[in-house]
């Protein structure tokens, strides 16, 4: 039989059934809308990780108190002394209301030298409005991007400016002047909180926040190389009064979370393909058996068994294959909702902030990101992290900070599609709609045309 | 040996159905042959074989003994395949129930049975047109089968039955759903169909009114030829 007839008849005959085809076709679209959603929204997560931690470096290394220890400038001086290391950055973090012009917005407090904040930020220039504060006691801040633009209606407006004052209260309830002198470049998703964080000079930021020690400090190494010698040195030298963490150590955590969860999200889809599947079949049985009249028609007048077989295998694919199409996207629209409402990442911020990397606000930060059924691996990978470690530098009240926040989501997790996603998603969808066609349509094949016209 | 001018020669057939322990004797020692072009119809009581007869002349069914030759070829040898494409080249079929493709237009489902051959997409549509045109069905070509009336929906069918110029045409009870008018119609379209195209026609029906329309009537019963009449 004529390829295109049978293409035609096998149509026909769809569209005979309108409304069971199209449900049919949306069991499909469905199992291939969520395989192409979640991989594209894993692959995106785990690229935007692994961009964030290439942009602090690969010799970055982070040392953090465990238990009761507190880090001094006497291990700043400790660490300088040792091998391969060419920076050290003593950093303290909390977190406050900052106010400007009367608008409240809760924001992660940095204390770090300037040159600090550029082993940070992974470059040297970052500045993108105003310029620097000093690095003594005057009450000058620079802000981060998501602070600068504030607004979740008007994400493209900016509401606070370099050259603005405000205030800044923390826990201890102390409520600060503070002028703002630059805005930061926008940072992304970050090991420091970056985008939705007011960084100050390291002694300020020890009188706002009354530390008498670090909450952290950034160690950079001499070249990728000896990253692994350095973090064993560390691993020696603090033992148990400290948690080292490299960026290599992090981006394997990172990837073994995002591939549990790709593994996760595929059984998912995979579930609902597979019950796509059974619905198929099911529609090509019953499909077969309101046929089989017409099956002893076709064969009395001379078409052969294959030519049964394929009009009822077509029928099967073109579900597969509108289904395949349409669900993916459906799939690629999904993924870029999902990404704008923020929801399968991070809530307010894109940055797993300093307090959750070091497990103080652990817990907490979790329930900052309480929007996102996922928690994303981004936060939730981070809390993982510092749930191992002891109680960091005390900033619980991180967990109170989002729910008044008005910053905006600007977590930048764009979905990735690969070439690979798109075509085995459509792939997998024929091919299960092939799987599920085989039997129903053997069985019309193989009917006998007497017993089929029989049947009435 | 064979005659060649019989396109229907049916030799001592016997059809044996055994379900458990019982033994049916559908057909015994039918025996006869049909001339090109001739009209004939099987007529006989129900359960008398008369259908069973049809399928084995319609090379759906395989009779127990004996053989069947329709434009000389015997038949029993052939494998499903073969049948298929047999069936598709010299056989046309037409049933009570008219049979048509529901989801398919008047013109699709004479169309039909080229679809099986290798016959140019616009041959077939050409044929199927005349076909339906010379049946009185020219303005009905895109309608579907329920759109048309019983004696339409039968005219399609023996445009279907005709489209691949077949040498023998099984048509069982074909007037049995229409009125007498339409069933009329039909009869002197088979009728007419026969003479002008030489096509074999073999009728199974309950009416003998419209046997007067037949060369041959054969009479069965209890599966045995009881007589068979040659008319004019």
């Amino acid at each position: 039989m004529d390829a295109r007839d049978t293409v035609k008849l096998a149509a026909v005959q769809l569209g005979e059934k309108k409304v069971r085809t199209a449900l049919t076709i949306i069991m499909v679209i469905i199992g291939v809308a969520s395989i192409v959603a979640l991989t594209s929204q894993t692959a995106g997560e785990s690229q935007s990780i692994q961009k964030s931690l290439g942009s602090l470096g690969p010799t970055a290394i982070l040392v953090s108190p465990s238990g009761k220890t507190l880090l001094t400038s006497a291990d700043v001086a400790e660490i300088s002394s040792l091998p391969n290391v060419s920076s050290v950055t003593p950093i303290v973090t909390g977190s406050g209301t900052l106010t400007v012009d009367g608008v409240n917005q809760s924001v992660t407090i940095v204390g770090v030298s300037t040159n600090g904040l550029s082993e940070i930020m992974g470059n040297s220039t970052f500045l993108y409005q105003g310029s620097l504060y000093s690095d003594n006691t005057t009450p000058a801040s620079a802000i981060g991007y998501d602070v600068a633009y504030s607004s979740s209606t008007e994400p493209d407006v900016q509401q606070v400016g370099a050259g603005e004052t405000g205030t800044i209260q923390t826990a201890s309830k102390s409520k600060i002047a503070v002028s703002i002198e630059g805005v930061l470049d926008e940072h992304g998703t970050s090991l420091i909180s970056v985008d939705n964080t007011v960084f100050f000079s390291l002694p300020f930021a020890e009188v706002l926040l009354h530390k008498d020690s670090y909450s952290e400090i950034l160690v950079k190494a001499t070249n990728a190389s000896s990253v692994t010698a350095l973090t064993s040195l560390l691993e020696v030298v603090y033992g148990d009064n400290a948690r080292i963490t490299n960026t290599a150590q992090l981006a394997s955590t990172f990837s073994s979370i995002t591939s549990s969860t790709t593994t996760l999200y595929l059984i998912i889809a995979g579930i609902s393909l597979l019950v796509a599947a059974i619905g198929i079949m099911n529609v090509m049985l019953m499909s077969v058996s309101e046929r089989i009249h017409d099956i002893g028609i076709f064969k009395s007048i001379g078409f052969e068994s294959k030519d049964v077989l394929v009009l009822f295998m077509l029928q099967a694919i073109f579900i597969g294959f509108i289904g395949g199409f349409l669900g993916l996207g459906t799939g690629v629209a999904a993924s870029y909702a999902i990404s704008y409402a923020g929801g399968l990442h991070s809530g307010p911020t894109g940055a797993v902030t300093p307090g959750s990397f070091t497990g103080g606000a652990g817990s907490g930060s979790f329930a900052d990101r309480g929007s996102s059924g996922f928690a994303g691996a981004g936060g939730g990978g981070a809390v993982f992290v510092s749930s191992t470690s002891g109680s960091g530098g005390g900033f619980e009240s991180t967990s109170s900070s989002s729910p008044t926040s008005s910053s905006s989501s600007s977590s930048t997790i764009t979905p990735v599609f690969t070439l690979s996603v798109i075509l085995e998603s459509i792939a997998v969808a024929v091919a299960i709609s092939i799987i599920a066609g085989i039997y129903p349509a053997w069985k019309a094949s193989k009917m006998e045309p007497i017993d089929a016209l029989r049947t009435l | 040996m064979i005659m060649p001018h019989y396109s229907v020669q049916v030799r001592d057939i016997e059809k044996i159905y055994h379900s458990g322990d019982i033994t049916v004797t559908a057909l015994e020692s039918v025996s006869f042959s049909l001339r090109e072009g001739e009209f004939a119809a099987i007529v006989g009581p129900s359960g008398s074989g008369k259908s069973t007869l049809m399928n084995i002349l319609g090379t759906i069914d395989k009779p127990t003994n004996g053989e069947v030759y329709i434009d000389g070829v015997p038949i029993s040898k052939m494998n499903g395949n073969q049948l298929a494409e047999f069936r598709n080249k010299k056989l046309g079929f037409i049933f009570q129930a008219y049979n048509l493709i529901a989801g398919l237009d008047a013109e699709k489902n004479a169309e039909l049975p080229l679809m099986a051959s290798p016959v140019s997409s616009d041959e077939r549509k050409e044929r199927a047109d005349r076909l339906l045109g010379s049946l009185g069905l020219a303005a009905r070509l895109k309608l579907k089968p329920t759109q048309l009336s019983g004696g339409e929906q039968q005219r399609v069918a023996i445009a279907r039955a005709l489209v691949n110029n077949p040498a023998l045409i099984l048509a069982d009870e074909p007037t049995g759903n229409l009125d007498t008018k339409s069933g009329d119609e039909v009869i002197k379209l088979l009728r007419q169909v026969s003479k002008d195209r030489k096509v074999t026609i073999v009728m199974v029906t309950h009416n003998l009114d419209i046997t007067k329309y037949c060369d041959r009537i054969i009479h069965i019963r209890d599966g045995r030829i009881e007589k068979q009449e040659v008319l004019k």
